[in-house]
């Protein structure tokens, strides 16, 4: 043993010294060793908290010399939250014999070391604890990386749940491990629900057995390490289905193997709306050239024709007068001119009506008398109607009231839901055709205009997507014409709708708002 | 030169047309020459003479408006009346605003081009007639000495004889003296009359012919 090394066997407790040497001094070889090379601080301390050993390592790491430790209470090199901890905890020590707790020490140069400290008796012949044995551990970085790591997780939980985007977290399994709360309140369901299942059975893809599929196919890809990107719809409360555009991005160790995968979700619906109604409006766009440049044709064909039909009313009227001028008029070749010349003018008419129909018009709005805007156009249908022999009725009892309106636009509307009417009527054969427009006043504010028929009504599959372009069940035609027309109400302030309740055939509903009394013009 | 009070010119593009209304327009006897063409037309307008000017609005090549504005250039004053086979109001505003007779859409009866013929020529009378007069009293008004001249103003707007001489700073009897020779040199036969040829030759009050 050599000198100035504090052992037990140098202490004034010394029980085990009249046991085996031999044994012993192994024991205490061994204890010696364990004690000096430890990376820990080891005390011995009295009943009362006093110090009566230290080993090396409180020293070199606390900066305390062994003599201005040895003697002390160990609680003095605690700061004040952990003197109160041992304090609490000394009873509970002195009787179980162990104990275990976190406290601070305090080094020389103040800096404030976080350990880990476990106590236990020392037992002593009486069995009883006559010291106790303090072996603690710093844990100052583990607690720094910890409350690194949990500031951390804080901070991504702050982001993971407060951003607008849906965010998850999966495993290469397809299991879903997170879903950030935008996503769940998205659906309005909750964490439990969902987390532990399989990502493609959770209720966010049970709209859609297609989107399920590319879903787990996607996954596939991704868990392979490759990211996915794709536009799919996701289901949300009360029904509702949000386009998103959606990726799965896989996330690797330092092996490149594929631990994670993230599946995001960005809400496009907007956009995809802004989209459609683009598109809508060039669909619209276009045929309005068509019909533009068909309204140039026909002002171009209606001077051409109007050439002809010139000169023939012309050489008509002249045949006539040489015969009233002979001696005995032909009576009959004279009637056949003058009806020669009136199917002539009749030609003439219709040509005037068509170009009227497809003009370019300008889109200024002036004051229309929508009684008489019909009353005038139902005289252009006659002819319509007396080939198809339809019963056309009217029943206008708008009183006059008048609307701000594209006169030759809201003919256009009224036109193509007549033609419709008429045509549909014509394909089921019915033979007692009847068509009835019908205006009256809906509230103070506006008008309705009724288009009713009664042929075979509309297919039920066609009514939801009535109003889209190029929904069409005939032949010829391009299927415009409700989309437009829709369009030019809507432009009109008003509402077009099909009646749902029509039995017996089809009925439309147009809302106009009139004009106000106060209202400028 | 004498004006023939029958011909018209008739110009359109379209073959059958033309002929029809040739041959409706000279059984009504009118004297009809037709062309298929403005340029046609204007190749011979300074040679020919005519009354009246019947005329398609769009033919290829030059348009029935750019040959009204091209003849008013050449100071041919003719009435035009337009035939058109595509009635649009801009064109047959344009055509009013720039003096046209009259606008007739394609197509008519025979008849109503009749009716325009005849009333265009009637009011060309009219016209030929007023500018006569109004030549006529022209030259007499030239005769009054500018002195003469200031009275006759102040006459036909009910200025009394006392006044014109208190504003002219002459005698009663020189104020009757003028107004003697006034009435003698117009040719007016009652002060009324006098007014009247003094609206036609629109003299203001301070004796300027406009």
């Amino acid at each position: 043993m050599s000198k100035g090394k504090t052992t037990l066997a140098n202490t004034s407790y010394n029980p085990c010294r009249r046991k085996v040497d031999f044994a012993l001094r192994e024991s205490e070889i061994r204890f010696q060793t364990l004690f000096d090379s430890a990376a820990e601080f080891i005390f011995v301390i009295d009943p009362e908290g006093k110090i009566l050993l230290t080993n090396p390592y409180v020293s070199s790491q606390s900066g305390y010399e062994p003599d201005e430790i040895i003697g002390q209470s160990i609680k003095n090199f605690f700061t004040d939250e952990s003197k109160q901890i041992c304090d609490c905890n000394f009873p509970g020590l002195r009787e179980r014999g162990h104990n275990r707790a976190e406290i601070e020490f305090v080094t020389k140069d103040g800096r404030v070391l976080q350990m880990e400290c476990s106590a236990t008796g020392i037992p002593d012949k009486n069995n009883e604890f006559t010291s106790f044995l303090i072996i603690q551990r710093d844990i100052t970085e583990r607690k720094h990386s910890a409350e690194a790591l949990a500031d951390s997780e804080r901070r991504f939980r702050a982001i993971f749940n407060s951003t607008f985007q849906f965010i998850g977290l999966l495993n290469p399994d397809g299991i879903l491990l997170e879903s950030n709360q935008t996503a769940l309140d998205f659906t309005g369901i909750a964490n439990k629900d969902v987390v532990g299942e399989l990502f493609w059975e959770t209720p966010w893809w049970s709209h859609s057995e297609r989107e399920q599929k590319r879903l787990k196919e996607a996954f596939k890809r991704a868990a392979e390490g490759h990211l996915v990107r794709y536009e799919t719809t996701v289901a949300g409360t009360g029904g509702r289905v949000a386009a998103i555009d959606f990726s799965l991005n896989p996330v690797k160790n330092d092996q490149g193997e594929t631990v994670l995968i993230i599946p995001e979700g960005r809400d496009i619906t907007e956009r995809k709306q802004a989209q459609e109604d683009a598109q809508r409006h060039q669909l619209e766009s276009a045929h309005y050239m068509r019909l533009s440049l068909m309204g140039e044709m026909a002002a171009g064909m209606a001077h051409e024709l109007n050439q002809p039909l010139a000169a023939l009313i012309s050489y008509c009227g002249t045949a006539h007068s040489i015969l009233s001028e002979l001696p005995s008029i032909p009576r009959e070749i004279v009637d056949m001119l003058d009806r020669a010349t009136e199917q002539a003018h009749r030609a003439s008419e219709i040509i005037s009506h068509i170009r009227h129909f497809v003009s370019k018009g300008d889109t200024s709005k002036g004051t229309v008398d929508i009684d008489r805007l019909i009353n005038e156009m139902s005289d252009f249908l006659e002819w319509e109607l007396r080939n198809s022999k339809v019963n056309i009725a009217l029943n206008l009892k708008a009183k006059g009231r008048e609307i701000t309106a594209n006169s030759v636009q809201i003919e256009q509307v009224l036109l193509n839901l007549i033609r419709n009417s008429l045509e549909a009527i014509r394909n089921a054969r019915i033979s007692n055709g009847q068509l009835t427009l019908e205006t009256e006043l809906n509230t103070e504010h506006s008008i309705l205009i009724t288009v009713s028929d009664n042929g075979p009504g509309i297919a039920p599959d066609m009514r939801d997507r009535l109003f889209e372009p190029f929904q069409t069940n005939k032949e010829s035609g391009m299927g415009m014409g409700l989309s437009i027309g829709r369009s030019i109400i809507q432009a009109h302030k008003g509402k077009i709708w099909l009646n749902e309740f029509k039995k017996n055939g089809t009925s439309f509903c147009i809302e106009l708002p009139v004009i106000e009394a106060n209202d400028p013009t | 030169m004498t004006q023939p009070d029958n011909r018209i010119f008739l110009v359109d593009d379209d073959d059958a047309v033309r002929h029809a209304l040739k041959l409706y327009l000279e059984r009504e006897n009118f004297e009809v020459h037709e062309y298929p063409s403005a340029e046609d037309l204007l190749d011979v307008i300074d040679d020919q003479v005519a009354s009246l000017l019947v005329l398609d609005i769009r033919m290829k090549g030059m348009s029935g408006l750019e040959l009204q504005s091209k003849l008013k250039s050449r100071n041919i004053d003719l009435p035009i009346i337009f035939i058109t086979g595509h009635g649009n109001v801009q064109s047959s505003v344009l055509a009013m605003k720039e003096g046209a007779a009259d606008f007739i859409e394609k197509p008519f009866e025979n008849e109503k081009l009749l009716e325009s013929i005849r009333h265009t020529f009637k009011e060309e009378e009219k016209r030929k007639q007023l500018n006569a007069i109004k030549s006529a009293l022209t030259d007499r008004y030239k005769t009054l000495t500018p002195r003469e001249q200031e009275v006759m103003g102040y006459v036909v707007n009910g200025i009394s004889n006392k006044q014109m001489a208190t504003l002219l700073n002459v005698s009663d009897r020189t104020i009757e003296v003028h107004r003697s020779r006034v009435m003698t040199k117009m040719a007016a036969a009652s002060l009324p009359e006098l007014v009247r040829m003094s609206v036609t030759l629109e003299i203001n009050g301070a004796g300027r012919v406009f």
